[in-house]
């Protein structure tokens, strides 16, 4: 071992055994900031839960439209010709009955 | 008669649960852990309480994402020290230092520890821990944590391991690169001293 590196072994050996700092009580208030922050927390995750049910129901009502809106138009797709038929029925019918 | 066991799993089964009580308890039951941690990897320029109230915000606020598959302290220490480590990355300028910087006793313990093999004495602990804080405030913040949890709290590869989350090889090159630039911040003030 190069004699930095044991020099810097003692230096740590040394530094490890100094006390550290006892920290077992928190100082005054921090517990009560720490449970006011929880708290308001967990109020915030209510609101946020019922905004996420929401979303979650408009996408689903969305998507029901999408697959409505895509089912309509793969039925009207064979009977275009018809639609158009009476279309023009209609508009017979409207001159002729003014 | 010995204090019962803190029940780890029930009491956060119950602050997930929204019980005060049970939140003031883990509280309580955590705080030497978590004010130890930031102590010992406090940015310089960064309230220790300030801190340690982050951590706890950030503990409470992932409690349901823990699983139990690992021990509680470690799941926690993982959160202190990554909040540690982020506010040390977003310090970026480290302290240089120089011989001029050290008192008379932290000086004394330098000559005595570069005088001969023998261990130092006792008195001159406290001394060579502020000048291996100072020492260790030069590395970057992933090397100063590898660095005191190493050889200052002693733990094992695998402890680190779990602490951190980073794998064994990447553990055991991170370490010796940052005992290499540590030693060179020593050479550095060792020849500061004998240029003085």
């Amino acid at each position: 071992m190069k004699p930095t590196d044991q020099t810097l072994r003692r230096l740590f050996n040394a530094a490890a055994k100094a006390a550290p700092e006892r920290a077992d009580t928190p100082p005054l208030g921090l517990e009560t900031r720490v449970l006011a922050n929880w708290r308001a927390a967990g109020t915030d995750y209510e609101s946020v839960s019922l905004f996420a049910f929401f979303r979650r129901a408009m996408l689903g009502a969305g998507l029901v439209l999408v697959l409505s809106a895509a089912w309509c138009l793969t039925q009207s797709g064979g009977n275009t010709s018809g639609d158009e038929a009476a279309l023009l029925d209609y508009d017979i019918q409207m001159s002729l009955n003014p | 008669m010995p204090e019962p066991e803190f029940d780890v799993t029930t009491c956060v089964e119950r602050v997930r649960r929204r019980d005060e009580d049970a939140a003031r308890a883990l509280f309580r039951h955590l705080y030497p852990l978590v004010a130890r941690l930031v102590r010992s990897h406090l940015p310089r320029r960064t309230s220790p309480e300030d801190l340690v109230q982050t951590v706890f915000m950030k503990i409470f606020a992932n409690l349901d994402s823990f699983s139990g598959t690992v021990p509680l302290e470690h799941w926690v220490s993982r959160i202190a020290i990554n909040t540690c480590l982020n506010q040390l990355a977003a310090e970026r300028v480290r302290p240089e230092l120089r011989w001029a910087d050290l008192s008379e006793e932290q000086m004394q313990v330098l000559e005595s520890v570069t005088a001969g093999p023998e261990e130092l004495d006792p008195l001159q602990n406290l001394a060579s821990r502020e000048i291996v804080e100072k020492l260790l405030a030069q590395l970057a913040p992933t090397d100063r944590l590898l660095m005191t949890l190493l050889h200052l709290e002693g733990r094992s590869v695998d402890e680190v391991r779990q602490i951190t989350g980073w794998n064994v090889p990447v553990i055991k090159v991170r370490a010796f690169r940052a005992r290499r630039k540590l030693r060179k911040h020593f050479e550095t003030l060792m020849a500061e001293k004998v240029g003085n």
